[in-house]
């Protein structure tokens, strides 16, 4: 019950962006990534932000916790056309929470 | 009352330390052996790393605490996908929550599956964490930088690298032997360091850590490390170089358990514990390959097969990805769990397959993890003639010879405990991870709580110090069981492997 709380008062793009923003700023906050600018919706993880593969794993965990959620099918963003894709943007992690944040609450 | 050192060597089996301790080179083991008690200690029905410290931290089995493996397998409607288990997944609460509840003060570093941090009476640092993201996961978050600020300490070395991690666990190149083990001796080393500091710094009641080389080691230069084997091949300087590194390893390590020990005090009792133990390993069992076989599941065109003697080929895709899920009924994604899901077909579907695979031993999850988040599980588990783990790679065998002998996980590891109250000299029968648990409860003056799975092994007591009668403490952290979310999108097939890719950063998966 409090998972699905949490989940519909986390439905608009703007609290998602909120709470995106929060994780990764503090994930990064002490990385040597040579990122001066702030981070917001065109702020690639792998160019910008220096993402690895571990560390996409790492923010997942932090996304699920924050989001009260959890196995949701992060592979539908991290795969185009049977390729991973090389880079991902902050705008597009908070168009596929919004969708699968939304259908979790309807389940 | 005592305050209780919890020493955790990962993977350690007295088959290669006792040949140790009679050389002279673990003298402190020894001495700690000689003056408690001894005992094999059977790990969890998969011996593997994340749920059988979890079963050792939770004094549960993993169908109650719901850890199964280094991953967590979702079964979405249209295919199967896997994330990281955290502790957030633990079912169960750990012996940190149960006794800080109570007033009690605990220093946990380098367990598995603790990440994120648990907000415990303490300090604790998880394993398997990345550098990186050391900070976020250390509790109190200000550890980080007290610990920065200690010139002992290097924080860059407490984890380890992830792909180097992968890479070990298969086949290690021979010129990256040495460079491997000497990061392990300076990596126990830091660990250390961080134990003696806080050790010294903060009250404490229960003081743990894990030095996982012994596995790392163990993995990577098992024909090195046995006696026996090494005999039979190492004659040449390197080979000769690389024991030496490795009894190096063992040698320091005893060093720092003899630095825990004395910096705790005599008035401190001490338990040495493993998650699991470690055996030889000759051959592969190619379980996708059998099931393909046996008709249970199809590959892609495309899916390569691992040259001759390998468990896995170089650069290969996650199991899944290989998949053609259309024609696919049973399959296996991670080594480690040794788990076959079955995708329809419920118990009497498991009974059946069960029924048909060539073994030491198959078990359902009804019978292998017992519990109320038993159906988290794979739905069969295999044990191997020699213990190991299955390969999930393409074959065009089932069976294959090792190209080199490896080490790997076997159920038997090691138990040693000493201190006031602990009786000397004595070796007793084989215990059960879960009864270390009820030992470290009794140990720190704790009443056993009733749900436990284990027994308090009062054989390893002095008299006066054996009986205390259990007291009911309420299981608390109980979820309901997940909802699968009911969702069916189409997706590409090959979608599920996405999440194994960047999953396999973290080395244990093929
Ligand atoms: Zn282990």
């Amino acid at each position: 019950m409090d998972e699905q709380a949490a989940s519909t008062d986390n439905n608009d793009s703007g609290r998602i962006l909120d709470g995106l923003l929060e994780i990764l700023e503090d994930m990064i906050k002490d990385w040597d990534t040579g990122f001066s600018g702030r981070i917001g919706p065109a702020t690639s993880l792998m160019n910008n932000l220096t993402f690895e593969s571990i560390d996409i794993v790492m923010l997942i965990v932090a996304i699920e916790e924050r989001f009260g959620r959890k196995g949701l099918p992060f592979e539908q963003l991290l795969m185009l056309d049977g390729h991973y894709v090389d880079d991902l943007k902050v705008s597009q992690i908070v168009q596929f929470l919004e969708r699968e944040l939304r259908s979790g609450t309807t389940a | 009352m005592s305050r209780t050192l919890l020493l955790g060597l990962d993977g350690a089996t007295f088959t290669v330390l006792d040949a140790l301790m009679e050389q002279g080179l673990m003298p402190t083991l020894r001495r700690l052996c000689e003056a408690g008690v001894r005992a094999g200690l059977q790990s969890t029905v998969t011996p593997l790393t994340p749920l059988a410290w979890t079963s050792l931290l939770t004094g549960r089995s993993p169908g109650h605490h719901g850890i199964f493996d280094f991953v967590r397998v979702e079964q979405l409607a249209y295919h199967p996908h896997f994330r990281l288990a955290t502790s957030s997944d633990i079912r169960c609460p750990t012996i940190y929550s149960l006794i800080g509840e109570r007033g009690l003060r605990s220093l946990s570093l380098n367990f598995p599956v603790m990440f994120p941090p648990q907000p415990i009476n303490g300090f604790m640092i998880p394993g398997f964490v990345p550098h990186r993201h050391l900070k976020r996961a250390m509790h109190p978050r200000s550890l980080y930088d007290r610990l920065s600020a200690i010139p002992e300490v290097s924080l860059k070395e407490l984890p380890v690298d992830f792909e180097d991690e992968r890479r070990s666990v298969q086949v290690l190149a021979p010129e990256r032997h040495e460079e491997w083990i000497r990061f392990h001796i300076r990596r126990e080393r830091q660990w250390s360091n961080v134990l003696h500091h806080l050790m010294t710094t903060e009250p404490w009641d229960l003081a743990s850590v894990v030095f996982d080389g012994v596995d790392k080691l163990q993995h990577a230069c098992w024909r090195f490390i046995d006696d026996g084997l090494f005999a039979t091949f190492g004659a040449s300087p390197w080979a000769r170089s690389v024991r030496e590194l490795c009894l190096d390893y063992f040698r320091q390590l005893d060093e720092l358990i003899a630095r825990a020990v004395e910096l705790a005090g005599p008035e401190t009792r001490v338990f040495l514990a493993s998650d699991h133990g470690f055996g030889p390993s000759d051959e592969i069992f190619y379980v996708n390959t059998w099931l393909a076989q046996q008709g249970h599941l199809a590959w892609k065109d495309d899916a390569p097969v691992a040259p001759e003697g390998y468990i896995n080929t170089e650069g290969m895709k996650a199991a899944a990805f290989l998949f053609d899920w259309s024609r696919t009924r049973a399959y296996t994604l991670t080594p480690g769990s040794n788990g076959i899901y079955l995708r329809t077909g419920g118990a009497a579907g498991r009974a059946q397959l069960a029924r048909q695979i060539v073994v030491r031993r198959v078990m359902t999850r009804e019978e292998a993890f017992p519990g109320p988040h038993s159906h988290l599980a794979a739905d069969l588990t295999l044990v191997l003639r020699d213990f190991g783990f299955v390969s999930v790679t393409r074959s065009e065998a089932i069976v294959r010879t090792r190209r080199d002998v490896a080490g790997v996980h076997n159920p038997r590891g090691i138990f040693i405990a000493a201190g006031p109250g602990i009786r000397r000299g004595e070796t007793v029968n084989d215990l059960s991870i879960l009864d270390v648990t009820p030992a470290l409860m009794h140990s720190l003056g704790e009443p056993v709580p009733q749900e436990f799975d284990g027994r308090l092994p009062v054989e390893i007591f002095e008299p006066a110090h054996a009986v205390r009668p259990a007291a009911a403490v309420p299981a608390r952290r109980i979820h309901a069981p997940d909802e699968v979310p009911a969702e069916a999108a189409a997706m590409a097939a090959e979608g599920e492997a996405t999440v194994m890719q960047r999953l396999r950063a973290l080395g244990y998966l093929e």
